[in-house]
């Protein structure tokens, strides 16, 4: 798997049919991509990319996740790859390099950050003309090993990369126990960690219902998906700044800054995360497994 | 603003007579309707702790369990109260947990659960005969508390992984 630095590094600016594809970060191109929401997937026509890890999406390594000798990718590197799918901002591929990972299946996954990357994306050579080859209202199924970033509701993880869970006694677990005064409580939610200041991002196309500050919370956002799930983050930072109540939201929108406002002041930087599917508290680790310790 | 929520919950052994539980959030009180006359229990709330506005109201054996839960934004605990069926509170117990499940409500002993705790309790005096805890935080085992408790003779099933045999209070089963 790829490690947490070399994860956030791991950037694609753009991928090339036999190297046809200039760069097109053209503002006018982005604004002709799909419709929010449309699927699209290669179908029977496979087709070979060269992906560059240079700037603008992020690989997710699903059918590999947990054998660190995986990765294949480097910032700045060529691979060529194949496309064969998309899920939501995903798009599913398979390499040499994928089907060579132990137990692995051969795919991996990478997304825009934003919807205007993907966007953009999506007119490169590799992009719309390349994935619109089959369209399906049915997208593939996903590996199995890829319910570390999506889950089976479609909800994407918070976070670009998975950074691990506070593993001093359990407390940043969903259920860990935790005191005020003499009483004791159960932690409603899971605390994933990350540098301060790493963008969280919605999990879901929705609203935002509630944000604002709380002296326990600190800066929190709470975001109704339009499937009636809801999640909410708390102890972010101002920056980035918060989404606002009201604002429409769609998967992978910047939502606000992992932080420690609140209570959390004297902890590292972590992204407080509640679950409410089907009306009732969830394990986020159960939607989205984030394996591994962040050491703090 | 005061706000009152009501739910309209099982009758269970008091045949006809309506019984309705509400949260007073201002007053920090739970009230009980029993056969037309209201009963509150105030409901101690630290300091920065809300109480839930959705209690719920289990009946059986004479017993009513109210389960509300005391909560700020990030932990929280359900509360049981323990009510005869005249009103009067025969005893309360903190589950320390969420997610609780609809309690089985038997002459002697209720069982509780929630979040990977279990728990057997005398249902006149509310003393724990036994306890297990631990069982979802640690991660070992999947009992997020929610599923029905039931009893197969000696053994009382809290989910179809956590098995406890009544009389000692013993696991017997518990799988991942």
């Amino acid at each position: 798997m790829i490690s947490t630095s070399a994860a956030l590094k791991l950037l694609f600016s753009l991928c090339l049919v036999q190297s046809a594809f200039a760069e097109t970060t053209d503002s006018d191109q982005m604004s002709t991509g799909p419709e929010e929401g449309e699927t699209y997937y290669a179908g029977a026509a496979p087709i070979t990319c060269t992906l560059r890890a240079k700037g603008g999406y992020l690989i997710r390594e699903g059918a590999s996740k947990n054998k660190s000798k995986c990765s294949s990718f480097e910032k700045g590197s060529d691979s060529v790859a194949t496309v064969v799918g998309q899920d939501g901002n995903w798009i599913k591929f398979t390499s040499e390099e994928t089907k060579s990972c132990p137990g692995g299946v051969g795919y991996s996954y990478f997304r825009a950050f934003n919807v205007q990357d993907f966007q953009r994306y999506q007119n490169g050579e590799c992009g719309r003309s390349a994935l619109d080859g089959g369209r399906t209202p049915t997208p593939p199924a996903l590996a199995e090993s890829s319910v570390d970033t999506i889950n089976s509701r479609g909800h994407t993880f918070p976070l670009d990369s998975c950074h691990g869970i506070k593993n001093d006694g359990g407390l940043g677990h969903y259920g860990a126990p935790r005191r005020r005064g003499s009483r004791r409580y159960a932690h409603t939610g899971t605390d994933y960690y990350a540098p301060c200041g790493t963008p969280a991002r919605s999990p879901c196309n929705g609203s935002v219902t509630s944000s604002n500050y709380g002296d326990v919370a600190g800066n929190t956002v709470v975001i109704k998906c339009n499937n009636g799930d809801t999640f909410k983050f708390m102890h972010m930072h101002a920056r980035p700044p918060k989404a606002r109540a009201g604002a429409t939201v769609t998967v992978g929108s910047t939502i606000g800054g992992v932080g420690n406002t609140g209570n959390a002041r004297s902890q590292a930087c972590h992204l407080h995360t509640e679950a409410i599917i089907n009306g009732r508290r969830s394990d986020p680790q159960s939607l989205w497994a984030c394996h591994g310790d962040s050491g703090h | 603003m005061k706000l009152i929520y009501i739910i309209l919950l099982s009758l269970g052994s008091f045949g006809s007579d309506l019984t309705t539980v509400s949260v007073d959030q201002s007053q920090k009180k739970l009230v009980i309707n029993l056969h037309g006359t209201s009963h509150e229990f105030p409901i101690g709330v630290p300091q920065g702790m809300s109480l839930d506005g959705s209690p719920h109201l289990y009946s059986g054996e004479g017993l009513h369990l109210i389960f509300t839960n005391v909560e700020d934004h990030e932990v929280a605990t359900t509360l049981v109260l323990a009510v005869d069926s005249k009103g009067k509170k025969l005893w309360s117990f903190d589950t320390e947990a969420f997610n609780n499940s609809p309690p089985l409500i038997e002459k002697k002993h209720v069982y509780l659960a929630g979040m990977g705790k279990v728990y057997k309790l005398d249902a006149k005096t509310g003393s724990l005969a036994w306890r297990h805890e631990g069982l979802y935080e640690n991660k070992k085992y999947n009992f997020n508390g929610g599923e029905a408790i039931s009893r197969q003779k000696d053994v009382i099933i809290f989910s179809p992984t956590v098995h406890v045999k009544d009389s000692s209070g013993k696991l017997l089963e518990v799988t991942k």
